[in-house]
């Protein structure tokens, strides 16, 4: 019975007129979401936390560089369970979520890496260096690039897309190799300060942009993705009845 | 106002790449929608024979 | 499920598995050089052939920085705890390095048991914390920066 109503439900939520109802209600709420938490995040990250001990002011970078790590990796973990329910129950909806989360999760990657640079060329005395957690991050954002890449070159979206979802579900091997690189191996990048299990070494009074700035990216991911799902969904639906017949095309 | 940080170069040019990334999340979806709502307005005038060569 | 449903799950599932072995396997096979810098107890275990380049990481040892009034010269000792390592180098120093800092020097081992590094990189540990807090603590005596002492025996390279 249970299962049924699910089914119905999905099935429901599946069918591409409701889907883009249903992006075009949502996605406000969650841009004023972001808005918000980032708009608090920010704030405490430049005005209230005091500077560092050892690195000074530079380490505000922190509030930017750590949530874009987190959400680019992130962001990845939902596409490659998006991408295996496209692939297992060829889901439609669950096809066009993943692709589209590629270029979201590339932008985090860029911010990442970007940001890290501009961190490393004080702190560390180099811009760049071919350690483990550096290399296994770039790699994340070339195999992102390469899920757009190999979506995009087929003239059968859905074929490419499921193509491209086993790219993803190949590429999930990279999220633990670069959580744990600076575990198994020597790196230039220290060790994790934020621990789920155990005490993380970051005083309390830095914590909070931290997690505003956690939930902000959060909320931008959720938005940019509903937003881009819906564009994808109208652009391939163009010569469906559905499209013509409403979707905001008049308004 | 803006606080005076050390490092200040690297710590703004961080804060405002950030901005500019997250400022195109918003925008590039925005501009896709107007050209994909102008595409499929401009398909259906060609269907229903009301395409208008000077003012498409 | 559906028979060809199940048969998909379990087609994604042997994927998933294959890969994650797959890469297992590679980690592993390239292990050794996955690592960015080797230990002065490292150097010491195993002899390096003397023009091989290699990145040397550890603590700069409290006491031994020593600045060329004259030029950019400067000579430190890094320590892992156990053995350590006389290092020269000529060039800028990173903002963080200090007596105590984690550092990493890019170079080759001489003829005179000592590290010449062309290049010089700190290493910060993950802790983050208020400057005052940290000053605070100084003047209560439990002071943050690493106090690295002198490893168990002032072995070099023989």
């Amino acid at each position: 019975m249970i299962w049924k109503t699910i089914k119905v439900g999905f099935h429901r939520l599946g069918s591409p007129p409701n889907f883009y109802r249903l992006c075009q209600r949502f996605s406000p709420w969650l841009w004023g979401g972001f808005f918000l938490c980032a708009a608090v995040g920010l704030y405490q990250a430049l005005y209230v936390v005091p500077p560092d001990y050892q690195q000074g002011d530079s380490f505000r970078i922190l509030y930017v560089h750590v949530p874009a790590a987190w959400q680019a990796m992130a962001g990845y973990v939902v596409m490659a369970i998006l991408a295996f329910i496209a692939l297992v129950w060829r889901i439609r909806i669950a096809e066009i979520m993943a692709m589209m989360g590629a270029p979201i999760g590339a932008a985090f990657s860029v911010i990442c890496l970007a940001t890290g640079s501009i961190w490393g060329r004080p702190m560390w005395g180099t811009w760049w260096a071919w350690d483990a957690r550096l290399t296994s991050m770039l790699v994340l954002l070339f195999i992102y690039l390469g899920i757009m890449g190999l979506y995009s070159a087929f003239e059968d979206k859905r074929k490419g897309a499921r193509i491209a979802c086993i790219l993803i579900l190949v590429g999930l091997v990279n999220i633990p190799i670069i959580h744990f690189s600076v575990e198994w191996w020597t790196t230039l990048h220290q060790g994790s300060t934020i621990r789920f299990f155990g005490e993380s070494t970051m005083h309390y009074s830095m914590m909070p942009p931290l997690v505003w700035m956690t939930i902000a990216v959060k909320f931008l991911f959720a938005a940019a993705l509903l937003d881009r799902s819906r564009n994808e969904i109208l652009d391939q639906d163009r010569r469906r009845r559905w499209v013509l017949e409403h979707a905001g095309v008049n308004r | 106002m803006i606080p005076e940080f050390d490092y200040a170069p690297y710590v703004w040019s961080c804060y405002g790449l950030f901005a500019i990334i997250v400022a195109w999340q918003i925008v590039q979806p925005m501009i896709q929608h107007r050209r994909l709502q102008a595409e499929i307005r401009e398909e259906r005038a060609l269907t229903a024979g009301e395409y208008d060569d000077a003012n498409p | 499920m559906t028979p060809t449903r199940k048969k998909r799950l379990v087609l994604v599932g042997l994927l998933v598995i294959g890969i994650g072995a797959a890469a297992a396997v590679a980690i592993t096979a390239l292990q050794s050089n996955m690592f960015f810098f080797i230990t002065p107890t490292d150097v010491h275990a195993q002899t390096m052939p003397p023009d091989r380049q290699f990145r040397l990481g550890g603590l700069v040892m409290a006491g031994t920085v020593e600045r060329d009034p004259h030029s950019l010269a400067v000579s430190f000792t890094v320590t892992d705890g156990a053995y350590e390592l006389p290092v020269t180098f000529n060039g800028i120093l990173p903002d963080l390095f200090r007596e105590g800092q984690g550092v990493i020097a890019h170079g080759r081992l001489g003829e005179d048991g000592q590290f010449h590094a062309h290049e010089v990189l700190a290493r910060h540990d993950e802790t983050y914390m208020p400057a005052e807090l940290a000053r605070a603590l100084e003047r209560t005596g439990h002071p943050m920066e690493a106090n690295i002492q002198p490893g168990p025996t002032a072995r070099q390279r023989d």
